[in-house]
C-alpha cells in the first residue's frame, strides 16, 4: 500500500448525530483521510467487505450487533485493520471484553484533538511494517504467552484467599508478556486516566484488585508458554537476556542522568525490547526455527537473518504491535531502532541509546566469550551523538552489574 | 369499674398487634363473645377478684393502652404510656386525649376515632408522627376501638398503640438500598446517555469555532472588496482573492452544514437537560406525606433516565390517560417501583433479545383513571414469569437473575410501597414465552377509609 496514500477510516456508531459531529470537525483531514460514517455495524461490515480501510472506529453498546462483537468479526475477516473502539460506556463488565478485542479505546466525550492525534499516531506506525501479512498477524494478536512459571505464580496468587496487590505487580514485572498487556489495558483511555502508567506495579494498583482478577481469571488476559509444543525455542533465555538489557538500561539512564521520564521507562524498554521475537516464534512457527537454528551455526545476527527471511525483524514488529497497544512513543523507538538506532530520527542521548547500548554489551559479552568480531553497537550513531568516550564506562559499569548479581 | 371483657378486648387486641395482624380478624372475635356475655356476667365476681392480676398483666404488656371513658376521660395509662410519652398515668388521669399534652397528629387520630364510632369495629391508624421522650420525632401505629354504647364496660374508647419508629427506620433504610442498588445499575447508563450528547455538542462546537474563522476571512475579503469599490479600485486581482477564498472553504457547505449543527447541538444540550432533571427523582429525599402528583408526568422521567436500559432492546409505548388527575403518592417510593418495573421490563425483553438480535421487543406503559383507582399497566414482551415461581415474586431477596444484575428486593419493596404504603394494589398477569404485565392500582383519594 502507498505511504502517501489517503488513509481510510470507517466510524460506525449508533447515534447518527454523534457520526455528523465527526465528520464535521474531522472534516479538515479530509486532504489526508478518508472518512466513512455509518449507524449500523452491519453495513459496516459490507463496507469492509467492498473497500479497504485502515482504521474502524466503533461505538460499543449497538442494536443488534454491539462494538465488540463487530470488532471480533473485523478480527477474524479483516484482521489488517487496526479497531478503536470509542464509547460513552462505563460499564464495567464490557469495557473489560472490549480490552481484549480493540488495539486501543476511547471514551466518549473525546476531544478531536485527541482522536487526531490517536490516528495519526497508528499511521505513523503502520510505516514500520511493510509486510501487509505479517501486519495482519500482528493486528490479531490479543495476548502473548507468559512464562510458565510466572504463569502459575500469577494464577495462585490469583486463587489465594488473601491476594497482594504488591505481589500481583511484582509478578506481572517479571513478565514481558504480562507487562505489555497490563499497560496497554491501564492506558486504554477508558480508565480515565490523564497521564500515561509506565510500570505494572502502578498499573494494579490502579486497577485494583478486582479488575485484575476479573481480567486474569474471566477476561484471560495471560495466557502460558507451551514449552513442549515450542520445545526448539528457549523462553527462559529470552526472560533472562530481557532481564538483564531492563537493568542494564536503568543503570545506564541514571548513570548518564537522562530525564526522570527515560529512567521511569527504561526497565519497561529492556524488558519489552525483544518481545518481537516471541510473536514471530509463535506465529511463524518453521521458518522462524530456521532462522535461529542459521543463526546459530554461522556469524551472523538473529535480526539480519531475520531481515533475509521476513523482510523486517522482531524489533520492528515487537515496536509495531507495542504501538497498537499504545505504550509510550519512546519505548516503541527504543524496541523498534534497538539494532539500528541511525534509522531512528534522534539526536540525542535517549531511551533508545541506553536499551542499544545495553543490548549490545550483552551480546558482546556473549560473543567474545564464543568467538566473532564482538563489536554489536553501532559506532556511527554514538559518535554522532558524542558518545563513544562513555562506552569503556558502560562496560565496565555493566560489568560490575553482572559480576554483583552472579 | 371495667368489665372483665374489656380487659379481656384489650389484651387481646394487644396481642394481635405485637403479631402486627390485620385487626379486623376480632370483629369476628367479638361475635363470638356476644352470646358468651350474659353468661359472663354471671360470673363476673371471680374476675374481679383477680382485677390485681390484670392489672400486672397489663403493666407488664409491651403496648401502650390507654383507656377512655364514656365522658372521654382517661382513665387508663398503662406503665408503656407512661414511658413512651414520659407521662405519669397521674399526670393525664382524667383529662381528654385532645388536651393531655402529648405532641401527636392529633387530627389524624381524631379522624380514626370518628371512623371507629362510625363503623362500630377497630380501626387502624398508622404512621402517626408524634414526639418520642427523647424529643425526636416518632411514629405510631394506633388500633382505636370505640365502645358502641350499649355494653356495659364503662370504657368509651381503648387505644393500643406501639412506638413503631424503629421499624419504619429500618423500613426506610431497605426501601433506600434497595434504591441505591437500583441507581448504581443506572449509572452506567446514564453516564452514557450523558457522554453520547456530549460527544456531539463538543464536536459540532468546535466545527462552529473553526467555521466562524472561516466565515471570518470570507467576511474580511468582502470588506477589502466592499473598500476598493468604494475608491472605485476593484480589481480583478480583489476578486479572485474573495472568489479563491470561497470557494476554498467551501462557503455552500458551511450555509447547509451550519443550521443542522445547531440544530443537532440544541438537541443533544435538551438530551443532557432532560435526563439530569429526570435524576432528580433519585434525589427527593422521600417525603413524610403523601402528595399529589402528576403520575404520566413522574412516569415520563422514570422512562427517561431508564432510556439505556431499554433503548438498545425495545420498543418504549407510552398511552397515557392525560385527563388523569393528581394522585396522592408518596413520590420518591412511587418512582422508585416504576423505575424497578421499567429496569425489570428491560431485562426481560433483553433476554429475548439475545437469542433473537434483530427484532426489537416492546415495553407498554399505560395509564388510566378507573372509579376511585389511577391504574398503571407496564407490559413487557420478554419471556413471561413461569407459572410455578410466580407466587414468589414479591418475596424479598428471590431472584432469577444472576449475580450482579438483582439481589431480589425490587419487586418485595415494590409490594411493600404500593400495598401497604398507598392502600393499593399490585397485580401481574403473564403469559409464559409471551409478555408480563404488571398492573399498580392507587387509590385517588387519600384517606384510605373512603376505598376500604
Amino acid at each position: 500500500m502507498n505511504e502517501n496514500a489517503k488513509k481510510r477510516i470507517l466510524f460506525v456508531d449508533d447515534e447518527p448525530m454523534v457520526l455528523k459531529g465527526l465528520q464535521r470537525t474531522l472534516r479538515k483531514m479530509c486532504n489526508e483521510w478518508e472518512m466513512t460514517f455509518t449507524s449500523s455495524a452491519r453495513e459496516a461490515l459490507d463496507i469492509l467487505d467492498k473497500t479497504d480501510m485502515d482504521v474502524i472506529v466503533s461505538d460499543l453498546k449497538m442494536p443488534e450487533m454491539d462494538g465488540s462483537q463487530l470488532l471480533t468479526k473485523v478480527k477474524n475477516q479483516h484482521p489488517r485493520v487496526v479497531r478503536i473502539i470509542l464509547s460513552g460506556h462505563l460499564e464495567h463488565e464490557m469495557t473489560l471484553k472490549s480490552v481484549q478485542i480493540a488495539h486501543q479505546s476511547l471514551s466518549k466525550p473525546c476531544k478531536a484533538e485527541v482522536l487526531k492525534h490517536t490516528l495519526k499516531r497508528l499511521f505513523a506506525l503502520r510505516n514500520f511494517l511493510s509486510d501487509e501479512s505479517i501486519k495482519k498477524i500482528v493486528s490479531q494478536i490479543e495476548s502473548l504467552p507468559s512464562m510458565p512459571s510466572i504463569y502459575t505464580e500469577i494464577i495462585e496468587e490469583m486463587h489465594s484467599p488473601d491476594p497482594s496487590i504488591q505481589k500481583v505487580g511484582e509478578i506481572i514485572s517479571k513478565d514481558i508478556s504480562m507487562t505489555a498487556k497490563i499497560l496497554q489495558v491501564v492506558n486504554s483511555v477508558f480508565f480515565g486516566l490523564s497521564r500515561k502508567i509506565g510500570s505494572p506495579q502502578e498499573a494494579v494498583i490502579l486497577l485494583g484488585l478486582e479488575t485484575i482478577k476479573a481480567l486474569v481469571l474471566s477476561v484471560k488476559i495471560f495466557s502460558e508458554f507451551s514449552q513442549k509444543k515450542f520445545s526448539w525455542f528457549n523462553i527462559d533465555s529470552l526472560f533472562n537476556h530481557s532481564m538483564s538489557v531492563s537493568t542494564y538500561t536503568k543503570t545506564i539512564a541514571r548513570h548518564e542522568n537522562l530525564e526522570q521520564d527515560v529512567i521511569n521507562n527504561s526497565l519497561m524498554a529492556g524488558l519489552l525490547h525483544d518481545l518481537g521475537k516471541l510473536i514471530l516464534a509463535i506465529n511463524f512457527q518453521e521458518p522462524y526455527q530456521q532462522v535461529l537454528s542459521k543463526a546459530q551455526s554461522s556469524n551472523q545476527n538473529i535480526w539480519e537473518l531475520e531481515y533475509e527471511e521476513f523482510g523486517t525483524s522482531h524489533a520492528e514488529i515487537g515496536a509495531y504491535l507495542m504501538g497498537l497497544w499504545r505504550l509510550d512513543n519512546p519505548i516503541i523507538e527504543a524496541i523498534a531502532f534497538h539494532h539500528c538506532p541511525s534509522n531512528s530520527m534522534t539526536q540525542n542521548m535517549d531511551l533508545l541509546t541506553a536499551v542499544h547500548m545495553s543490548n549490545a554489551l550483552i551480546h558482546e559479552a556473549r560473543s567474545t566469550s564464543n568467538s566473532g568480531n564482538g563489536i554489536q553497537y553501532d559506532p556511527v550513531y554514538l559518535d554522532n551523538l558524542g558518545v563513544t568516550h562513555r562506552i569503556t564506562e558502560w562496560r565496565k559499569l555493566c560489568n560490575e552489574l553482572t559480576e554483583r548479581n552472579a | 369499674m371495667l368489665s372483665c371483657r374489656g380487659y379481656l378486648y384489650i389484651i387481646m387486641e394487644a396481642i394481635e398487634n405485637l403479631h402486627g395482624k390485620q385487626i379486623a380478624d376480632l370483629e369476628d372475635y367479638d361475635k363470638g363473645f356476644t352470646p358468651e356475655i350474659d353468661a359472663r356476667k354471671l360470673t363476673e365476681k371471680p374476675f374481679k377478684e383477680s382485677h390485681p392480676e390484670i392489672n400486672q398483666l397489663i403493666a407488664s404488656l409491651p403496648t401502650i393502652l390507654i383507656g377512655l371513658s364514656k365522658n372521654n376521660e382517661i382513665v387508663h395509662w398503662n406503665a408503656k404510656a407512661e414511658q413512651v410519652f414520659n407521662k405519669t398515668a397521674a399526670d393525664v388521669t382524667g383529662l381528654s386525649l385532645s388536651q393531655c399534652g402529648i405532641e401527636w397528629d392529633w387530627e389524624k387520630i381524631a379522624a380514626g376515632i370518628s371512623r371507629s364510632r362510625m363503623k362500630g369495629c377497630p380501626t387502624r391508624v398508622d404512621d402517626v408522627a408524634f414526639r418520642r421522650a427523647n424529643d425526636e420525632e416518632g411514629y405510631l401505629g394506633l388500633t382505636i376501638q370505640t365502645s358502641n354504647g350499649n355494653d356495659d364496660s364503662g370504657l368509651g374508647l381503648t387505644i393500643i398503640a406501639a412506638d413503631i419508629t424503629d421499624r419504619k427506620k429500618l423500613e426506610t433504610q431497605l426501601q433506600h438500598s434497595q434504591k441505591m442498588e437500583a441507581i448504581g445499575q443506572l449509572a452506567a447508563g446514564i453516564a452514557h446517555e450523558i457522554n453520547t450528547p456530549t460527544q456531539f455538542v463538543g464536536d459540532n462546537t468546535r466545527f462552529f469555532r473553526e467555521a466562524f474563522d472561516d466565515l471570518l476571512q470570507i467576511i474580511k475579503g468582502y470588506e477589502r472588496l466592499l473598500d476598493a469599490a468604494k475608491s472605485n479600485s476593484i480589481s480583478n486581482d480583489i476578486i479572485q482573492q474573495v472568489e479563491e477564498c470561497v470557494e476554498e472553504i467551501d462557503l455552500p457547505y458551511l450555509e447547509e452544514e451550519i443550521p443542522i449543527a445547531v440544530e443537532h447541538t440544541l438537541k443533544g444540550v435538551d438530551r443532557i437537560t432532560n435526563i439530569v432533571q429526570a435524576m432528580k427523582i433519585f434525589a427527593h429525599p422521600g417525603m413524610l406525606k403523601k402528595e399529589p402528583i402528576d403520575i404520566n408526568k413522574e412516569i415520563e422521567k422514570t422512562i427517561t433516565i431508564t432510556r439505556n436500559e431499554w433503548k438498545y432492546v425495545a420498543e418504549m409505548i407510552t398511552d397515557f390517560d392525560t385527563a388523569l388527575p393528581l394522585v396522592p403518592c408518596f413520590r420518591a417510593e412511587f418512582n422508585q417501583v416504576i423505575l424497578n418495573m421499567i429496569v425489570n421490563a428491560a431485562h426481560a425483553v433483553a433476554e429475548v433479545n439475545k437469542v433473537n438480535p434483530t427484532t426489537k421487543g416492546k415495553i407498554c406503559i399505560k395509564t388510566r383513571h378507573e372509579g376511585n383507582w389511577a391504574k398503571i399497566h407496564i407490559s413487557d414482551t420478554g419471556a413471561g414469569i413461569p407459572d410455578d415461581i410466580r407466587h414468589k415474586i414479591f418475596d424479598l431477596f428471590f431472584t432469577t437473575k444472576g449475580p450482579g444484575k438483582g439481589s431480589g428486593q425490587g419487586l418485595a419493596i415494590s409490594h411493600s410501597v404500593i400495598v401497604d404504603k398507598h392502600h393499593g394494589r399490585l397485580d401481574l398477569k403473564s403469559q409464559e414465552g409471551k409478555e408480563t404485565t404488571f398492573i399498580i392500582e392507587i387509590p385517588m383519594t387519600e384517606d384510605p377509609a373512603e376505598h376500604e
